[in-house]
């Protein structure tokens, strides 16, 4: 058995390294669109101003790319060190999006990444727009393919176990690809990223009004972010609903835990906006909350329960009774192959052996567990619940500010008075780091909520780790921390020289005068 | 029609940006190969075949029955 100082210390460097790595993804996936956007006004309109807007933030989504592009690939390699219990029971399932994914979204995105710096002066403006927006797809495709990998973490669909192997096998990739909560975590996860990219463009735009730089340029940008980030916000919410829904579905502990209900209300369940999660007395202390909400939230009906944390418990502890003779009979069949009536009991009770596995953390042979042991590997199953209660909160009253933030962008960009509002430049300049604390939350709510399992009712984390020595996690942890420290400095260095030097010349107000003889600009772009 | 058809006008910093930008990547590549050769390599990663993973999840070395 592993010591669980391992599995935590494994379970961080996981995480800090997919929490870096999602430093850089949402600005990508936002950035990409919004170029792609703006070169299009370029090809529609043939003003120079938006080919100018194009390579500028072209640069700057170029900056990122780089500097995140392969950083998710340290994850790949603890796969292999620090998780080869994991990779031997689901690598032949989980493995498959992460193939496809490089092998096609990845390759795509770099391929015309390339043309899209180095065929300015080689391609029609019309080739150019295609490589741009090859480029946006490609990145999204990237994003949707992990998000199908993560979504059968959390819905393992698709797959039987075999007991001969010791692997989950696929049995249908449409399962897999169509799992639903791929399908909600993506849209809603794609959405986050656009209001990432959004809030940039909004941000580095209102600095140049505010220092009074760049002006025309900065106008049209600050419009174009609005009118995206207004779209990509309302997206992030109506999304985060579904997702949510899914949650509702799939992973009711989950939900449990986001909403801090111990017990099962009456239907249709209350909202809590603010409480104080108390997990030694299993209580919420100081609640407030809004009727009705939640139900109508996570079941979309007046008249369905949403199970509480004890009663999620109970039938936690019905499911690992269950499965303890699967358990049992893995280990007969382990020791004879043969044994068609091991065989037949594991077919039986195969969807809760997961849950037997549960007992492995208190005892050898999941057979010989005690009661007082079945109960408290019931209580496993109930994640930290403050700290999730109160990220998920963090990001859902973010998500809301944001549409706030851009309806009064629209709002003063419809009536041409974003560059005179110094009030909303000087909010939108500081709101910058906010889409990404909002993301991260949104990761740990999902990641954290799923605890205690690696694959959800199918494999614990606890059982998933390499027996390997603690220093060595602690000592390449460090190495990451440090390797990534290293690629966000010289990130958010590039990107503010870059934004320093401003588009084109660094004069104060850029001479766009020969976009006259193109004709009146559309008053909807204009400013 | 081609871009240089356009009326000139020059991104100044894209070539420097380009040089950033791969000064920044080989320095990565550089950070990536020595995570792996110091951590990650094959050397380094535990064998998990069937008879490994079944012991480690389900515990069959101890099992009674077992040979």
């Amino acid at each position: 058995m592993n010591p669980s100082h391992l599995v935590d210390l494994s379970r961080l460097q996981f995480a800090v390294t997919a929490m870096y790595h999602f430093l850089f993804v949402p600005l990508t996936l936002g950035l990409s669109i919004l170029v792609a956007i703006m070169e299009s006004v370029f090809v529609m309109t043939g003003r120079t101003i938006w080919r100018e807007m194009t390579r500028f933030w072209g640069i700057l989504f170029g900056i990122n790319f780089a500097m995140g592009v392969a950083t998710g690939i340290t994850m790949e390699f603890q796969f292999g060190t620090n998780w080869a219990y994991y990779s031997h029971y689901v690598g032949d399932i989980f493995g498959v999006p992460l193939a496809i994914e490089g092998l096609m979204a990845f390759f795509l995105e770099g391929t015309f990444i390339g043309l899209f710096f180095f065929g300015w002066d080689r391609l029609s403006r019309r080739q150019h727009l295609i490589v741009t927006w090859l480029v946006a797809i490609g990145s999204n495709l990237s994003a949707l393919w992990i998000l199908i990998a993560n979504a059968w973490m959390q819905n393992p669909t698709g797959a039987h176990f075999n007991s001969t192997t010791m692997r989950m096998e696929l049995d249908s990739i449409r399962d897999v690809i169509f799992n639903p909560v791929a399908q909600s975590k993506f849209v809603h996860t794609v959405s986050a990223g656009y209001v990432t990219g959004a809030i940039f463009v909004l941000a580095v735009s209102a600095w140049y009004l505010l220092k009074g730089r760049h002006i025309e340029f900065a106008k049209r940008s600050a419009t174009v972010a609005l009118s995206f980030g207004l779209a990509a916000a309302l997206s992030v919410v109506v999304l985060g609903d579904e997702s949510g829904y899914t949650v509702t579905e799939h992973q009711k502990m989950k939900l449990a835990a986001i909403e801090s209900e111990w017990h099962t209300e009456p239907a249709p369940a209350a909202f809590t906006i603010f409480g104080l999660p108390d997990m030694a007395t299993h209580e919420t202390h100081a609640r407030v909350q809004i009727p009705w909400m939640l139900g109508l939230i996570a079941t979309r009906s007046t008249d369905t329960e949403v199970p509480g944390i004890y009663e999620l418990v109970e039938h936690a502890k019905e499911r690992i009774t269950n499965g303890i003779p699967a358990a049992t009979a893995l280990r007969t069949l382990r020791q004879h192959p043969d044994d068609l009536a091991a065989r037949q009991t594991l077919k039986d009770h195969a969807e809760d052996l997961g849950y037997a596995l549960l007992l492995r953390k208190y005892a050898d042979d999941p057979s010989q567990a005690t009661t007082a042991q079945i109960d408290q590997a019931a209580w496993d199953t109930v994640p930290s619940v403050a700290p999730i209660f109160w990220s998920f909160r963090v990001m859902v009253g973010l998500g809301f500010f944001f549409i706030g933030l851009f309806a009064i962008g629209f709002y003063l960009a419809a009536r041409r008075r974003v560059a005179q509002s110094r009030t909303f430049l000087k909010v939108a300049l500081w709101t910058l780091p906010l889409p990404w604390i909002a993301a991260e939350m949104g990761w740990f709510v999902a990641e954290h909520g799923r605890q205690p399992w690696s694959i959800e009712g199918v494999l614990p984390t606890f059982l998933a780790v390499s027996p390997i020595p603690v220093s060595s996690v602690a000592i390449s942890l460090a190495g990451f921390i440090l390797f990534y420290t290293v690629l966000a400095v010289i990130d958010v260095y590039l990107l503010k020289k870059y934004v320093k030097l401003g588009p084109g010349t660094n004069s104060p107000s850029d001479d766009f005068s020969a976009d006259a003889a193109v004709g009146p600009e559309p008053a909807a772009l204009r400013h | 029609m081609v871009f240089r058809q356009l009326p000139a006008r020059v991104v100044p910093h894209e070539s420097n940006a380009a040089r950033d930008i791969l000064a920044a990547l080989a320095l990565k590549a550089a950070l990536l190969i020595a995570l792996y050769a110091f951590f990650f390599n094959p050397a380094h990663r535990p064998a998990s075949d069937a008879a490994q993973t079944a012991n480690a999840v389900v515990g069959t070395q101890s099992a009674k029955d077992g040979p």
